[in-house]
C-alpha cells in the first residue's frame, strides 16, 4: 500500500521532529533550533510532495512559513511555538489515522487553509485597514478565533502585558538618553513582535497602533523627525491604549462585558508625528550588528584612549583590540574589561535565564502546606513528651527537621519575591507625566529598585505608592519659582527608596519640598470635630489625621489631587498588608512617607488567648505588652467599674473582649485577667482576656465570604490541637470601641 | 417542575437522607461533598445563632450551621450519633449538624412532590419538595436557599 510506503519513508524524519520538539524549551527562543526543525519540516514537505500526498505536503509548507515567521520574531515566540506545536501535532495525527488522498479530513483542511489566511493576515509592508471609531473601540474576536486560538489567547494577554511594561521601561530611558540606539532597536522588536501576533489574531486595532509605534520609531531612529516632548508623549500614550485593548482582551476572554478602548486620540497623535506619511520606509532594525557599541567607540567616549590610538592598534588588529591596547601600556587591563563589561551590557539581551510559568495559586497552596509543616513543628516542639527527650541523637534529628523545614519555608518564600523596582519603574512613568501636568521640574531618584519583597506586596502597594507620588509633586513639591525663593535646587527631588529592615521592608516616598503645614492640619482637624480647640496633641498624632478620608487642606481640588480621597486609601491598603506608615515632616524642607511592611504576609507570630471557650490570636507585631494589673491600679470613669488602668503615668482604657464578642466566662475581674497593651498612635489600650496560652507561629487562614465583614477579626487558624483560633485586629477592635464610647 | 428536573436528571433522584427531630430529610447528593462525625465546633462572634461556627476539616476553616436552630426546633445536645454533611454549593463548604445519617435513598420522579401544603413549621422556600415512599415521608431541603447569605448580613449590619 503506497500509504503504508509513505508512512515508512517519513518515520525517520518524523522522529528527528519529535525529539527536537519535545526538546525544545518552549519559553526560551532557540534559533539554531528552530532552524534545525524549520529544515527537518522542509524535507517532510519534500518527501510528501513526491508521494504526491498533496494536503499534507501543503501544510508542511504552511507550517514552514509559519515557523520562519517565529524565527524572523514576526509572531511572540512562545505563544506562536505553542500553536506550532499543536498544528504539528494534528499534521501527525492526519497521517496516521486518514486514508491519503483527496477526501482527508474536512477539519485538518480547514485548519490549514485558516492558518494560511492568518499568515497572510501578517503582512509586513502594510498596516490593517482600521476604521477609528470615535466613540471607542471594541475589538472582536471571531467564534472561529476564539474556537481556535481561544487557548492561546490569555497566553498572548500576559506576554502582552510584560512587553509592554519592558518597552515602557525602555522608552523612559531613552527620554533620559536619547542616543541611545539600543533602547529603540528594543522598542521597535518588541512593536515587531506586537504587531505580528496580533495580526496573527486578527486584532487589527493593536496591530495598526503598533504599526504607527514602530514607524515613529524607525523616523526617529532616521533622524527623519526629532525626538520632542511630543513623540514621548504619543508613544507613551499608546502604550497606554495597548494596555487598554489588552485588558479588554482579558474582558472577552473571561467573559465580562468589554469597556470601550478610545483609540482616536492616540492614534492622531501618533499621525501628528510621522513626517510625511507617504515616503515612509519601514527600517527593520532588527539585525543585531547595531545593537552593540564597538569595543573602541566605548573606549574613546570614556576617555581613556584617544581615537588615534585606537585607529592605530586597529591598524595591526589580528588579536584584539582590547589585548593590542594593554600591550602597548596604553590603557590597563581592568579598564578594558570594564568596558567590556559595558559592552556586554548594551548589547541589550538580557541574560536569560530558564524560567518557568506557573499559576500563583499553585505555589500559594504549597506555601501554605510548608507554613502549616512549621507550625505543626513549633507545636511538635513544644510537646512536654517530645521536649523531654534528652537523647542527644533524637535532640539533634529534630533540630534538623527544624532546619530543613525553616530553609524549605525560606525558599518557597523566596520564590515569591519580586523587585519592587518593577513598582517603581510605573510610578516613574507617573511622576514624568504629573510634573509635565503640574509644570513642575523633578528629579526622580531610586534607590533599592533590587529590594526583594512578597508578591502580594508587589500586587498592592502600586496604587498607595501612586496616591504619595501625586501628593508630594502637588502639595510637597514647590513650583520653581518658590523653590527659587527658597533658595533651593530649581528642580524639586523626590525619591522613592526601598530597603530591608530586620523582618520588615521599607518603602519611602521623600521629596525636599515645603512639608506638611501643621497649623493647617490642626485647623481642619478642630474644623472636621477631630480635636478640640485647644487640645495638647503630638506631631504624629496630629499628621495621622491626614489618612482620614476626606481629610485635605488643599485650597482647591485639581486635576492631580486634593480632594482628599487618596491618603486614607494608603492607610487601607498599608493596614491590610498588615504595615504601618508614619510620617517624617520638617516645615520648608520636605516631607517622607515611610510604609513599613512585614517581609511576608502568610505566617506570622501570633499571641494566643483564652476568653471562655473561645481561643484568639493576636498579632505580636501589634502587642506593647502584657500585664495583671494590681487593684490599686484600676479607676472607675463614671458607672463604669474598673474601666481604666494606670500603667506607668499613662491612662488606658481596658475593653473586655468578653463584652464586646458576648463570650461567657467566669473571668470579668481585671485582677485575675490578663491585659494586652496595644499601642495605637500615641494612646495605649488594653484589651482583656481570660488567660495567655502561649506565642506561636501562625498561618493565616482566609475565613470566606461568610465572615468577610466580621468586627476586628480578619481571619483565622488552625492551632496546635487542631482547633481553631481566630485572628484579631486590635486597631479595628479599638476604633470600634472608640465608636460605642464616644 | 424546571428546577427539580435537575434533581432527577443530574442526581438522578438520589437523596442523602438524615433524621433531625425525628423527622427525615433529604439534599440532593450531588450537594453533599462528606459527612464527618461531630467534632468540636469553635465558635465565631456576632454571628446569627443558627451560627454554630467553624471545624477544621483536614486543614480548612468551613462554617457549620444548626439546622435544628434554623429551624426553629428544640436544641439537644449532641449525641455521638450526630453528623456533619459538609455540601459544597457553588465550590464553597459548608458544615450542617443533623442528628442521625440515615443513607442514600433513590426517589422515583412520581414519588415526588413538589413543595406540598404541609404541617411543616419550616419556611417554604427551604423546601424544594417532598417525596412519599412506602412508610417513609423525605422532606427534600433547598439547602442553596437555606445557606444563602441574606440573613448573616443582616445580622452583620445590625452589630454596627
Amino acid at each position: 500500500m503506497a500509504n503504508e510506503n509513505l508512512r515508512k519513508r517519513i518515520k525517520p524524519i518524523r522522529d528527528q521532529i519529535n525529539s527536537k520538539l519535545v526538546s525544545s524549551d518552549i519559553k526560551k527562543l532557540n534559533i539554531m533550533r528552530l532552524g534545525e526543525i524549520l529544515n527537518l519540516i522542509d524535507n517532510l514537505k519534500v518527501v510528501l510532495e513526491e508521494e504526491n500526498a498533496k494536503i499534507f505536503s501543503h501544510a508542511a509548507e504552511v507550517l514552514t512559513e509559519f515557523l520562519s515567521k517565529i524565527i524572523f520574531e514576526e509572531i511572540i515566540y512562545p505563544t506562536g511555538m505553542s500553536y506550532f506545536i499543536n498544528l504539528y501535532e494534528l499534521l501527525e495525527d492526519n497521517i496516521d489515522e486518514l486514508p491519503m488522498g483527496p477526501d482527508s479530513s474536512e477539519y485538518f483542511i480547514k485548519t490549514v487553509d485558516r492558518l494560511k489566511s492568518m499568515l497572510i493576515g501578517i503582512d509586513f509592508s502594510k498596516a490593517p485597514e482600521v476604521k477609528i471609531d470615535e466613540d471607542g473601540v471594541i475589538q472582536r474576536i471571531s467564534e472561529q478565533a476564539k474556537q481556535d486560538v481561544g487557548t492561546f489567547l490569555p497566553d498572548f494577554i500576559s506576554e502582552g502585558e510584560d512587553f509592554l511594561d519592558a518597552a515602557e521601561s525602555k522608552i523612559l530611558r531613552l527620554e533620559k538618553d536619547p542616543q541611545n540606539w539600543e533602547y529603540i532597536d528594543a522598542v521597535f522588536r518588541i512593536m515587531h513582535t506586537l504587531k505580528g501576533t496580533s495580526g496573527f489574531f486578527g486584532l487589527d486595532v493593536i496591530a495598526k497602533l503598533a504599526h504607527n509605534t514602530e514607524d515613529i520609531l524607525s523616523q526617529l531612529k532616521s533622524n527623519q523627525i526629532e525626538f520632542s516632548q511630543e513623540v514621548f508623549e504619543a508613544i507613551l500614550k499608546s502604550f497606554d491604549v495597548f494596555r487598554q485593548l489588552i485588558n479588554q482582551l482579558k474582558d472577552i476572554v473571561q467573559g465580562e462585558e468589554p469597556k470601550p478602548v478610545i483609540v482616536k486620540q492616540v492614534y492622531e497623535l501618533q499621525t501628528k508625528c510621522l513626517k510625511n506619511k507617504t515616503e515612509q520606509k519601514i527600517v527593520a532594525s532588527v539585525s543585531q550588528s547595531s545593537k552593540s557599541n564597538k569595543l573602541g567607540e566605548i573606549l574613546i567616549n570614556t576617555g581613556q584612549v584617544s581615537q588615534d590610538q585606537i585607529e592605530e592598534a586597529l591598524e595591526q588588529q589580528q588579536k584584539k583590540l582590547g589585548e593590542i591596547l594593554v600591550e602597548k601600556g596604553v590603557i590597563s587591563k581592568d579598564a578594558v574589561d570594564d568596558a567590556l563589561k559595558k559592552q556586554g551590557i548594551t548589547t541589550g539581551e538580557p541574560v536569560s535565564i530558564d524560567m518557568i510559568k506557573i499559576p500563583a495559586n499553585k505555589l500559594d497552596e504549597l506555601l501554605e502546606f510548608i507554613g502549616e509543616m512549621v507550625v505543626a513543628l513549633s507545636v511538635l516542639s513544644q510537646n512536654p513528651i517530645i521536649s523531654s527527650i534528652t537523647d542527644r541523637e533524637t535532640r539533634e534529628r529534630i533540630d534538623q527537621l527544624d532546619k530543613i523545614t525553616e530553609l524549605l519555608h525560606d525558599k518557597i518564600l523566596g520564590i515569591r519575591m519580586f523587585p519592587v523596582g518593577n513598582v517603581f519603574s510605573k510610578l516613574s512613568r507617573q511622576v514624568r507625566d504629573l510634573s509635565q501636568k503640574c509644570n513642575k521640574k523633578i528629579n526622580l531618584i531610586i534607590e533599592g529598585a533590587e529590594t526583594l519583597v512578597d508578591k502580594t506586596v508587589i500586587d498592592v502597594i502600586y496604587a498607595p505608592l501612586m496616591h504619595l507620588v501625586r501628593n508630594a509633586i502637588d502639595h510637597g513639591l514647590e513650583n520653581e519659582d518658590d523653590r527659587i525663593a527658597c533658595e533651593k535646587s530649581p528642580e524639586g527631588n523626590l525619591r522613592l527608596i526601598a530597603k530591608h529592615a530586620g523582618d520588615a521592608v521599607l518603602i519611602e516616598v521623600r521629596d525636599d519640598g515645603k512639608g506638611l503645614n501643621r497649623e493647617a492640619i490642626m485647623k481642619k482637624a478642630m474644623e472636621k470635630g477631630l480635636l478640640k480647640s485647644g487640645e495638647n496633641v503630638s506631631d504624629q498624632h496630629l499628621f495621622s489625621f491626614i489618612f482620614h478620608a476626606g481629610f485635605s487642606t488643599a485650597k482647591e481640588v485639581t486635576d492631580v489631587s486634593g480632594r482628599g480621597v487618596g491618603m486614607d486609601v494608603v492607610k487601607r491598603e498599608v493596614d491590610a498588608l498588615r504595615g504601618k506608615v508614619s510620617i517624617e515632616t520638617i516645615l520648608g524642607q520636605g516631607t517622607a512617607f515611610i510604609i513599613k511592611l512585614p517581609l511576608t504576609t502568610s505566617i506570622i507570630e501570633g499571641l494566643v488567648i483564652k476568653i471562655g471557650n473561645s481561643r484568639f490570636v493576636i498579632p505580636i507585631l501589634d502587642v506593647n505588652l502584657t500585664i495583671t494589673p494590681k487593684k490599686e491600679h484600676l479607676k472607675d470613669v463614671k458607672e463604669r467599674k474598673d474601666a481604666i488602668f494606670l500603667l506607668s503615668g499613662d491612662i488606658v482604657p481596658i475593653i473586655r473582649l468578653y463584652e464586646f464578642y458576648n463570650i461567657d466566662t467566669e473571668v470579668t475581674d481585671p485582677t485575675k485577667a490578663i491585659i494586652i497593651v496595644i499601642k495605637e498612635g500615641e494612646k495605649k489600650f488594653g484589651l482583656m482576656a481570660d488567660e495567655l496560652l502561649h506565642r506561636q507561629q501562625i498561618v493565616i487562614k482566609n475565613l470566606g465570604e461568610r465572615f468577610k465583614n466580621l468586627r476586628g477579626i480578619t481571619g483565622g487558624t488552625i492551632l496546635g490541637d487542631g482547633r481553631i483560633g481566630l485572628i484579631l485586629e486590635p486597631a479595628a477592635i479599638i476604633n470600634d470601641y472608640r465608636n460605642i464610647t464616644k | 417542575m424546571a428546577q427539580n428536573n435537575v434533581l432527577f436528571t443530574q442526581s438522578g433522584g438520589k437523596l442523602l437522607t438524615f433524621l433531625l427531630e425525628k423527622q427525615e430529610y433529604g439534599i440532593e447528593i450531588l450537594e453533599a461533598r462528606e459527612v464527618v462525625g461531630i467534632m468540636p465546633i469553635d465558635a465565631v462572634p456576632h454571628t446569627p445563632n443558627f451560627m454554630k461556627g467553624v471545624i477544621n476539616l483536614r486543614g480548612k476553616i468551613i462554617p457549620v450551621i444548626d439546622l435544628r436552630t434554623k429551624f426553629g426546633m428544640q436544641p439537644t445536645e449532641p449525641t455521638k450519633e450526630f453528623c456533619i454533611v459538609v455540601v459544597d454549593i457553588s465550590n464553597r463548604l459548608t458544615g450542617i449538624i443533623v442528628d442521625f445519617l440515615v443513607g442514600v435513598v433513590t426517589i422515583e420522579e412520581k414519588e415526588f412532590e413538589e413543595t406540598p401544603e404541609l404541617g411543616s413549621n419550616i419556611r417554604t422556600d427551604f423546601i424544594k419538595g417532598m417525596a412519599k415512599l412506602e412508610k417513609r415521608v423525605i422532606i427534600v431541603l433547598d439547602i442553596k436557599n437555606i445557606l444563602s447569605n441574606d440573613e448573616l448580613v443582616l445580622i452583620q449590619t445590625k452589630a454596627k
